[in-house]
């Protein structure tokens, strides 16, 4: 068990019997109702939410849908903080807990090293601190990051895995991957967690029970699908957000290799760009890319082109390095267009790109009037709540 | 498939709060204060029953040191009473051990043979036992040691010739004689009665010139049996009314 006695100390006590969470080395089963849901989507319909409970070791689709984003603005600075929102969710989405998958522009996922990670947390500049903007943390950072400072004098120990840690006013979790070696670290400014901690009131369902950065919680979406499953955990999956794209290699369901793609843009960038150059209104751009009327391929192919290059590096990495040959890949979060995606991987590396349904490998509720009708494309806007809420039904520390 | 371990959480279990409307932190001191207020009612209750007990004890200790006296005097009375019982159950045990012989010395004057004169009759008197247990002290207290007392009676006389001593102590042997005297003639067994004590020849002679022969013969009476008399038994007719009245 943690206590906090300052905003940037904390004291851990270990209890007996491995209460109070620790580094993992006694797990538990986390919670069987739990409701997902993506904070800060930016989707004009609301915030995605899916509610799952567990029975008889499956989980089931209570609800999903889209909810009302609460009043008030996620804080930028420490002085926001007491600018406290709450947030109700409608009746169906009413779970005892809440994971909360946080897209905002402070966030931040990577892989690293032990060592670069301490060199880092040592010499890390006060960034929530500063002004918001200032310095964004995000993905495309892991190129910026200092060089593993081996063996430096006075370093400070790395961080528990599992455990979530506070250092210069920034909130970061790490948890090694299946190569050991590496590790990969997950965080955010420390006043938007403490800000999104009370945003569900206390005494009412639900309640934060978990939150998560956006791609962290995406990293757990893949782990129900019947393919992932079939393929005993081993897969590479392609990650395409709304302004990035990640790939990320499992082994036997751990997290393998989390690789950004550099100078690659997100789905948002790349759907606004084939409006324009195609010259589509708003309604139509969906059906093009989702339709074959129009062949939308020579728009897709300059943003294509990178995203395969590395698509196919890392498949030689994990070809070579830790003998997994990859004959498919999944190309997951993508709400328009993955039929063109596939068709230009095969032709340039021979291997298809598999979307199936953010729902695979999931029970729907038998009332359909919970869940709105939707093919594959459209689910994978469920992606990241699903991913939260799968991640704390699943791994409990 | 091995655990993913990809819950990236960065809320601390500190953090976490309760969906619960009942909260512990709400419902922790409340509890608090209704255990202390049940603990006070608790002491109130047990107050009030110690007050209530301590004045029924001292009612009941001035009512005991009231009845002291009377008790005392009650004790008293029991223990006299007791005494007094014990002390008619002897005179009853005496009245019970008491032997009669007028009746056999009116008839032994009539079965003395005329040759046979009497010195002495004597029913010797058994010595008195003190009950007082060995150490006791203060004044002896003289009375029966057993609830049987033997008694014998000896007979002394005189007679010229051994024939009418020999009738007299056939005419013992009736029956009017044995209710009050015991005879057993067999001299081997240790309680033989009668015992003849001397049977021997006077130095005096009589008016004639024979000389006398003097004899002491005890005999063994009934003894005395110092018990309490037994209730009489229902006669014959009471008792078979009673079976009658059960057959009925």
């Amino acid at each position: 068990m943690q206590i906090q006695l300052t905003k940037t100390k904390t004291i851990e006590v270990k209890l007996p019997f491995g209460g109070g969470g620790g580094s993992g080395g006694s797990r538990r089963r986390g919670p069987s109702d739990v409701v997902g849901v993506e904070f800060g989507s930016g989707d004009p319909r609301g915030c995605p939410a899916v509610r799952l409970t567990r029975k008889k070791g499956r989980l089931h689709v209570y609800a999903a849908g889209f909810v009302k984003p609460p009043e008030g603005e996620i804080p930028q600075s420490w002085e926001e903080l007491s600018n406290q929102a709450t947030w109700a969710l409608p009746v169906e989405y009413q779970a005892p807990g809440a994971a909360l998958a946080v897209s905002t522009a402070d966030v931040f996922l990577r892989q690293t090293t032990p060592d670069a990670l301490t060199a880092n947390s040592m010499s890390a500049p006060k960034a929530a601190l500063e002004q918001p903007g200032r310095k964004k943390i995000g993905l495309r950072s892991v190129k910026q990051e200092p060089a593993p400072v081996a063996g430096s004098a006075g370093k400070a120990p790395a961080p528990p895995a599992g455990v979530a840690t506070s250092n210069n006013g920034t909130r970061f979790v790490v948890q090694p991957l299946a190569d050991e070696s590496f590790i990969v670290e997950s965080g955010m400014p420390e006043y938007q967690v403490l800000w999104l901690s009370r945003l569900l009131p206390e005494g009412k369902r639900p309640t934060a029970v978990s939150v998560q950065t956006y791609n962290a919680a995406l990293l757990s979406s893949v782990l129900n699908q019947p393919e992932f499953v079939e393929a005993d955990g081993n897969a590479l999956v392609l990650f395409m957000t709304r302004d990035s794209v990640f790939f990320a290699g499992y082994q036997e369901g751990r997290l393998l290799l989390l690789r950004e793609c550099p100078g690659a843009q997100g789905h948002l960038f790349i759907r606004e760009t084939v409006k324009k150059r195609l010259g589509l209104d708003e309604e139509m751009v969906d059906s093009v890319l989702n339709e074959s009327l129009i062949d939308p391929t020579p728009v897709l192919e300059p943003f294509a082109r990178p995203i395969l290059q590395q698509l196919e590096i890392s498949m030689d990495y994990l070809s070579r390095r830790h003998a997994l040959h990859v004959d498919r890949v999944f190309l997951l979060g993508l709400p328009s267009g993955a039929q063109y995606w596939s068709r230009m991987s095969e032709d340039a590396l021979k291997v298809p790109l598999v979307t199936p349904s953010a729902f695979a490998g999931l029970e729907m509720p038998a009332k359909g009037n919970r869940v709105p009708e939707m093919d594959e494309a459209q689910s994978q806007v469920f992606l990241g709540a699903i991913g939260a809420a799968v991640a704390a039904m699943e791994v409990g520390e | 498939m091995k655990s993913s371990r990809l819950h990236l959480n960065l809320l601390r279990d500190t953090e976490k709060l309760s969906s619960s409307p009942v909260r512990l932190r709400v419902m922790l001191p409340v509890m608090a204060l209704l255990a202390c207020a049940g603990c006070l009612v608790w002491w109130a209750m047990l107050a009030t029953q110690l007050l209530l007990v301590k004045t029924q004890v001292s009612s009941l200790q001035d009512d005991i040191a009231g009845k002291e006296k009377a008790h005392a005097n009650i004790l008293a009375q029991m223990t006299e009473a007791r005494e007094k019982q014990a002390q008619l159950d002897q005179l009853e045990m005496y009245s019970a051990a008491r032997n009669l012989y007028g009746g056999m010395f009116a008839r032994l004057a009539e079965v003395m043979p005329i040759r046979v004169q009497i010195t002495k009759i004597e029913i010797p008197e058994q010595p008195p036992q003190n009950l007082m247990p060995p150490g006791g002290k203060g004044k002896p207290v003289w009375g029966p040691t057993g609830t049987v007392e033997r008694m014998s009676m000896r007979i002394m006389g005189r007679t010229p010739k051994e024939t009418p001593v020999l009738s007299l102590m056939e005419s013992l042997e009736a029956p009017e004689f044995t209710n009050t005297l015991v005879v057993v003639k067999d001299p081997r067994l240790p309680d033989a009665s009668p015992k003849v004590h001397s049977f021997r020849q006077d130095g005096s002679t009589t008016e004639d010139g024979s000389r006398l022969l003097l004899f002491d013969i005890e005999y063994r009476c009934q003894p005395r049996v110092f018990e309490k008399p037994q209730p009489p038994e229902p006669s014959r007719d009471e008792a078979g009314k009673g079976k009658g009245d059960k057959k009925k």
